[in-house]
């Protein structure tokens, strides 16, 4: 028994220290989720972007002057991720990886937007919505599109108090054209 | 020898302070032997090299102080600069990343959009046009015949 109470100690403490490396995991946003990584089939991605809230609103703060709307925008938005995949000519992997995210993300409560399936063109375009409230907390976008070049799959995931409507507006202090 | 010595302290602090100098004159000059003498300079000497010391340590740290602080002030500056410089580039690099993830949705926006506008185009032409065309293509035409026996009936009716 004098030796159980040590040992009790160092359980704890260890499942202490596993509890804090791990909690940053769980304090993930719900917006926010996981695309899988397919850099072991189509090698690096084209465009990998983390950009994070400090960075927006850092971006935000500098576009103050010119539209003080646009940094209200940007300082509600928690992160941005992008990853473009080269497909080399082979769409499969990119269009399970479509199809199995999807599953996941109807089976988490988000609210598909758009779902296009171009058979002819071998095309597909996933837009998925998570809200609270009728806030958006996230958006998720997902295209496979073989024209362009060797084919590309693009995903998209958007975390933060999101109004669809007002991206448009970053686009433009931004010099973007969406459309 | 020492009551000449008594005798002349005695006489000087009598004296006022104008008979001083004089008495300073009237000092009598005594034979010193050469080891005291030695040991004298000596002790004026190290007095001499003391007070050159601490001269030297009075006035040799104001020079190197002030480098210190200026290389310092440098350094500070610079790596003010550096920062600044390192926040313009992070704060370029944001902007571009924004611009092109928002490109990448415009993309993603453009296909849904021209796949919703070939959908509904199809589904429209399928449900009104093709439907009016079947009619078309069904409808008997009338003959001349059918037209006249029309024409003779109304005109009975008149």
């Amino acid at each position: 028994m004098k030796n159980f109470k040590p040992i009790l100690r160092l359980v704890i403490s260890i499942s202490v220290v596993i509890f804090m490396s791990t909690a940053p995991a769980y304090a993930k946003n719900a917006g926010q989720i996981d695309f899988a990584d397919l850099s072991s089939h189509y090698g690096e991605p084209k465009v990998e972007i983390n950009l994070s809230s400090g960075l927006m609103k850092m971006v935000g703060s500098f576009a103050k002057s010119e539209d003080p709307d646009v940094a209200k925008i940007l300082s509600n938005l928690e992160f941005i991720k992008v990853r473009v995949y080269d497909l080399k000519g082979n769409v499969d992997k990119a269009t399970a990886t479509i199809d199995s995210v999807s599953k996941k993300l109807r089976a988490e409560q988000w609210k598909t937007l758009v779902t296009v399936n171009n058979n002819e063109k071998n095309q597909k375009v996933r837009i998925f919505s998570k809200s609270t409230n009728d806030v958006i907390d996230g958006i998720v976008v997902m295209v496979v599109s073989p024209q362009k070049e060797a084919g590309e799959a693009v995903f998209i995931n958007i975390v933060g108090e999101i109004d669809p409507n007002k991206i448009a507006k970053i686009a433009g202090t931004l010099n973007v054209d969406i459309n | 020898m020492k009551d000449q010595e008594i005798k002349y302290l005695n006489s000087l602090f009598s004296k006022s302070a104008d008979e001083q100098d004089e008495s300073v004159i009237d000092l009598p000059l005594l034979d010193v032997s050469s080891d005291l003498s030695e040991r004298l300079y000596a002790i004026t000497a190290s007095v001499v090299s003391k007070t050159k010391t601490s001269k030297q340590a009075r006035v040799k740290p104001w020079p190197k102080f002030a480098s210190i602080a200026a290389s310092l002030l440098m350094a500070v500056i610079l790596v003010q600069v550096y920062q600044q410089q390192q926040t313009l580039s992070q704060l370029e690099q944001a902007r571009t990343d924004l611009a092109t993830a928002l490109h990448y949705l415009g993309e993603a926006n453009q296909i849904a959009r021209a796949q919703m506008l070939t959908t509904l185009n199809t589904n429209i032409r399928k449900a009104t046009f093709e439907p009016v065309m079947e009619i078309g293509r069904d409808a008997v035409l009338p003959t001349v015949e059918s037209l006249k026996s029309v024409a003779k009936k109304s005109y009975l009716r008149l």
